[in-house]
Order: structure tokens, then sequence, then C-alpha cells
């Protein structure tokens, strides 16, 4: 009996470990939540049809919009502000391997878009006079009826 | 490795082959100038010849001292990778007051999506380069501190120290400017990128550097854009991180972003342009790009030359505006970046903008039709399509509120097959119809295929255009 309740102690903990704590894509509302206190942001929250949208401002003008499926997972998110995205924290370790995998292999045609396009996963980014703007998803978490237009 | 407007091959410049040179005259064209500034209705039968005919207008014989040639060749032989759609001229560039250190710096690519005159040290000769390094541009709070600055371009960044330079003048143009703030790009006397230019806080992952000719694709880069420095938020006391650094030594460059820096910042070098004599008045408002239309075949360069930039706009009986159509451009829009609005095929768009600094026409978004996509083999960054799409378009200015303002003008375009445009191995360097994707849903990037066959103006924020209230563009 004893044996058991470790083991599921030990289930328990290697799910938590393995849990996107810092991830946002594919989280759910704990991973928005890591990500407004990495960035020390404030967030703000407004529903719309299939998914809600948190927005998290951060005190040196960074602006990231988490877009949450109803059923409460991140599948999509946009950046803009003076800097480029914290893409490490916002794609989370298994999408950002993915990401850093095919952007050091594409070669990059224009001086102000870069765009990465995977099966799985879509990344678009670009900057002009030091503004920055992206926005990323994963195709095949878009709930069903939302546009991925509307990630802006 | 992210060269700039790598094709798909590796294909090295074999100087090539002149192949015929396919300009397309339009026909039905509207004399000089401008023509049409129509809303757009005519659904731009584009089929084989690319942009053609929005506003179309012949490219002239326009010479002159404000007229420099563009060359859209295969890019500096030491690049990697060829160039595609990429406008150079020739600029010769001295260290300030010093005459005998100036040379011509062939391919200066020619950007209207960015403002400043950057050079790359191993693209330059290195008297050249000793010369620049005897006027580095000093820290206006610490004198003795030399500057240096970080430019970040989309995934890539370049940093180098800050010099004052001249420009003797062009290939043919004799523009000139004295005492111009010029980047170094690669100074090889100060190598040690500051943090927060090559892994800045927040940043994931790190940008790639581009500091050689190799990885940035040219020899320098005219930035003639809408601003008249790289840094308008330089003139406050609260300049941005990671954009210039006051360095005590080499290895010490760190961030000024508690003093403003109200002369030292890299200016656009159109508005250090003089008159010309005997002319009294400066060619320093703007600038326009003459492209002739090319059709899908593309142009193999080097060959005759196709179009030129012209310094100035109503300054001279060369470069008046007529009866182009003028476009605000807000100079933050939603994203916080430059904006024009655009429809496409119904569709507004209102994060556009022009650039010579794109080489590809940039748009996703609910306009482009699902037979359009990425290209899955050979030219895997652009769009393939079993048929070439047409898109009917207009552009509007955008006032400050982020709403459209002004006349509207034809703006129509087509994207075609990529591995058709450019199959491996080609030679050609200018294809119209190349097009790509732009994350951003709301824009377009009008990229250089969408200056062939038109005259694209840009007024730059400060300066005075009659007829027009700056920043604008105008076709």
């Amino acid at each position: 009996m004893k044996k058991a309740a470790l083991a599921i102690t030990a289930l328990c903990l290697s799910v938590a470990a393995a849990a996107p704590a810092l991830a946002a894509l594919g989280g759910g509302a704990a991973s928005v939540e890591a990500d407004r206190a990495h960035m020390n942001g404030v967030m703000q929250s407004t529903a719309a049809t299939g998914y809600s949208v948190r927005e998290i401002a951060s005190p040196d003008g960074m602006v990231v919009r988490e877009y949450v499926a109803d059923n409460g997972t991140v599948f999509g998110f946009s950046w803009r502000g003076p800097r480029s995205a914290d893409l490490q924290q916002l794609l989370g370790p298994a999408y950002y391997s993915q990401y850093v995998q095919a952007a050091n292999t594409t070669p990059q045609p224009s001086r102000r878009l870069r765009s990465i396009e995977l099966p799985g996963l879509r990344v678009h980014s670009s900057v002009r006079y030091r503004a920055f703007y992206g926005r990323a998803w994963a195709p095949d978490l878009v709930p069903a009826g939302v546009s991925t237009d509307e990630i802006k | 490795m992210s060269t700039l407007t790598m094709k798909g091959g590796t294909v090295r410049k074999l100087l090539a082959l002149v192949l015929a040179l396919l300009i397309v005259g339009c026909s039905g064209g509207s004399g000089n100038s401008g023509g049409g500034s129509s809303s757009g209705g005519s659904s731009g039968g584009s089929s084989g010849g690319g942009t053609c005919c929005g506003n179309q207008v012949p490219v002239a014989t326009n010479s002159g001292p404000n007229v420099e040639p563009l060359v859209i060749d295969s890019g500096p032989a030491a690049a990697m990778g060829t160039a595609v759609n990429q406008p150079f001229v020739t600029v010769t560039v001295c260290a300030n007051n010093n005459p005998a250190s100036c040379a011509a710096i062939d391919h200066v690519v020619v950007d209207t999506g960015s403002s400043g005159l950057r050079v790359v040290a191993d693209g330059i000769p290195n008297a050249l380069l000793v010369a620049l390094q005897a006027t580095y541009v000093k820290d206006p709070a610490v004198p003795a501190n030399v500057l240096s600055e970080c430019i970040q371009f989309a995934g890539a960044y370049s940093y180098g120290t800050v010099a004052l330079a001249d420009i003797k003048q062009f290939s043919t143009s004799t523009e000139s400017a004295t005492g111009l703030n010029v980047q170094i790009i690669g100074d090889p006397k100060y190598t040690t990128v500051p943090a927060t230019c090559s892994t800045p806080p927040g940043v994931s992952p790190a940008p790639m550097q581009q500091d050689t000719v190799a990885t940035f694709g040219a020899n320098g880069i005219l930035g003639v854009g809408i601003f008249q420095n790289d840094c308008p938020a330089c003139q406050s006391n609260n300049p941005p991180s990671g954009a210039y650094y006051s360095c005590a030594t080499p290895t010490t460059c760190t961030d000024i972003t508690t003093h403003a820096l109200p002369t030292q910042v890299v200016q656009n070098p159109v508005v250090m342009f003089p008159a010309i004599a005997p002319a009294t008045t400066a060619d320093s408002n703007g600038t326009i790009m003459q492209l002739p239309a090319i059709s899908n075949a593309g142009v193999t360069n080097p060959g005759p030359t196709t179009g030129v930039i012209v310094f100035g706009i109503g300054t001279r009986s060369n470069n008046a505006l007529g009866t182009a159509t003028v476009m605000a451009i807000n100079p933050i829009g939603a994203t916080g970046q430059p904006s024009v609005s655009a429809k496409v095929n119904g569709t507004a768009y209102n994060d556009s903008f022009i650039d010579s600094g794109t080489n590809f026409l940039g748009l996703s978004g609910p306009a482009l039709p699902m037979s359009v996509a990425l290209c899955t083999s050979g030219q895997t960054v652009f769009y393939c399509t079993s048929s070439t799409a047409s898109f009917t378009a207009t552009l509007q200015g955008q006032a400050s509120n982020g709403m459209p303002t002004g006349p509207m003008a034809n703006a129509n375009f087509s994207i075609a097959d990529a591995n058709t445009l450019l199959p491996n191995n080609t030679t050609v360097t200018a294809v119209p119809s190349l097009g790509g994707p732009n994350g951003d849903p709301a824009s377009v990037d009008f990229g250089l295929p969408f200056f062939f066959g038109r005259y694209i103006y840009t007024g730059i924020q400060g300066e005075t255009v009659s007829g027009a209230s700056t920043p604008f563009y105008a076709y």
C-alpha cells in the first residue's frame, strides 16, 4: 500500500517537473502567470468567441498578448515593443528547440521580416526603426472556427 | 548563416552571360509622372507583366547631378549567396576633411526602410578604415569616450563604432555630405560586442551577428528612409537600451540611456546634402526610386543600368512630384512601426509600408489565397503557387490616429511561383512578383518588386516638400 502511494507521489512529481512551468504555448493559465511574473508585468484579460486574450504589459514597454482557448490551452501569442521577444520563455522548451533548429537553417530573406513555418509551429517577427513586432502560434492547438489572423 | 536575400542555389557569380534584358514597355502609358490615382477597381491583369501598370511611368533618361544609377546585380563577391532584388549604388566615402582617404565603395544597398549610412569594415579599403578610425564621434557626456552603435534587423544585429565622414559623391551623382555620422559595422578595433546588443536581456534566441560583408551581404547600406536619423528617441534624455554605447575602451562600452545624443547619431545622409551650384535649393527633402517594369522572366545583371535614384523632390525640373498620389505616413502605427493603410482584395492592411530593403512582396492574412504557400523545396523562404495570383490593391495615407486619410492610389500586384522566377542556378538578379510571408496579418510589405514600373517617392519627416506634408510615400 505504502509503496503504491510513493509511486503515485513520484509520478506527480515527475509530471510537475515536466509541466511547462515556463512555457506559454501549449500551457495553461499557470504558464501565462509565469510569463507575467517573468516580464514583471501587469495583466488584463478580454474575452472573444472561442478564446480569451491575456495582455501582459511590462514596465519597459513590451506588450505580450497570449491567446487562450476555452479549454485553457495557450494556442498563440503576439508581442510588440522596444525589443524582440523572449521566445525561450514564451514558446517553452519543446517548441523553442524546434524554432532554434529551423531558425539556424533558414536563410533570412529580408532585413525587416523573419518567418519560420513548421508543420506544428509558426513564428513571424519584424523590426523597423527599433520597433519590434511578432506573433506565433501552434496550428494544431488553434480552436476550430478561430482564424489565426485574430492573433495580433 | 543568415545572409540576406540568398537565392536557393549556391550560384556563385559566374560573371554572367548577359541575358536578354527584358524591360517591358508599358502600353497605355500616361506620359510622365503619375497617371491615375484611381481607387483601384481594375483587377490588374498583370499576367506576365509583374506589377505592371499601376501608375506606370516610363523610366526616361533621367540625368543630372542628383541622379544616381541603381544596379541590381548579384552583390559583392565576398557575400555568402547571391543577391536578388537588391538595389546597389556606389558611394565615395572619406573620413571627414581628409580627401586623401576617399574611396569609392560599390555595392552599398539603398534602403528606404532605414536611415543612415553604414559601411562594413571588411568591405572598404584599409586606408579609409584607418582614416575613419581617426574621426570617431564621441559621447557628449564623456568627451573622451568613443560612440558605438547596435542596429537591429530581423533576427540579426550589426555593431560598430560611429565615425565622422564625408560623402564626396556617388558614381555619377555629385550630391555630397560633409560631417556625416556613419556607422563602421564590424570595426576591428571594437570587436567586443556589448551584451545588450548581442544577447539583449529578455530576448531569445539571441540575434545573429552580421558584421562582415559575407554575413551582411553588402559593403554598406544607404538608409534613405523617412526619418532624419536612425534614433529619433535619442533626442530625449532616455534613449533606448541597446542602441548607442559610450566606450572608455573597446571592451567597456556601456549603454547610453540617460542623456540625449543631439548631434551624434547616424543621420539620414540625404538631409545633409547641400545645394549643388548653380542650384540654390538642396536636394535634401527626399528621394525618388525609378525602376522600369520587368517581366517575370527577370533581368540578369551586370547589364545595362536598369534604374536610378533621384535625390530631392520638387527641387529641380527632374524630380517634380507632379500628379503622384501622396500618402501620409503614420510614424507610429498600431505595431509601433511607421505605417500606411492598404486594402487588398477588400481587406484592410493598416500596418503597411513601402521598403526597398525588402526584396519581396510580404503578404499574409485574409487576402492570401490558399493556393499560395511557402515553397516546400528550392526557394523555401518565398511563395510558390500553381498559377500567378493577382491582387487588387489600393494604398492610402494614414493619420496619427491610425485612420486612413487622403487619396487612394492603385497598388495592384501579383505573386508568381518563386521556383519558376528563380530556378536553381539562375543568374537572374531582378524579378517582379516575388512574394513571401509577412507575419503581421495587417501588413503588406511593398518590397522592391513593387518598385518596378513605378516612381516611388519617399518624403523625409521634418523636411519641406511643396504640395505634401512629410513624412510620406508617393507614386
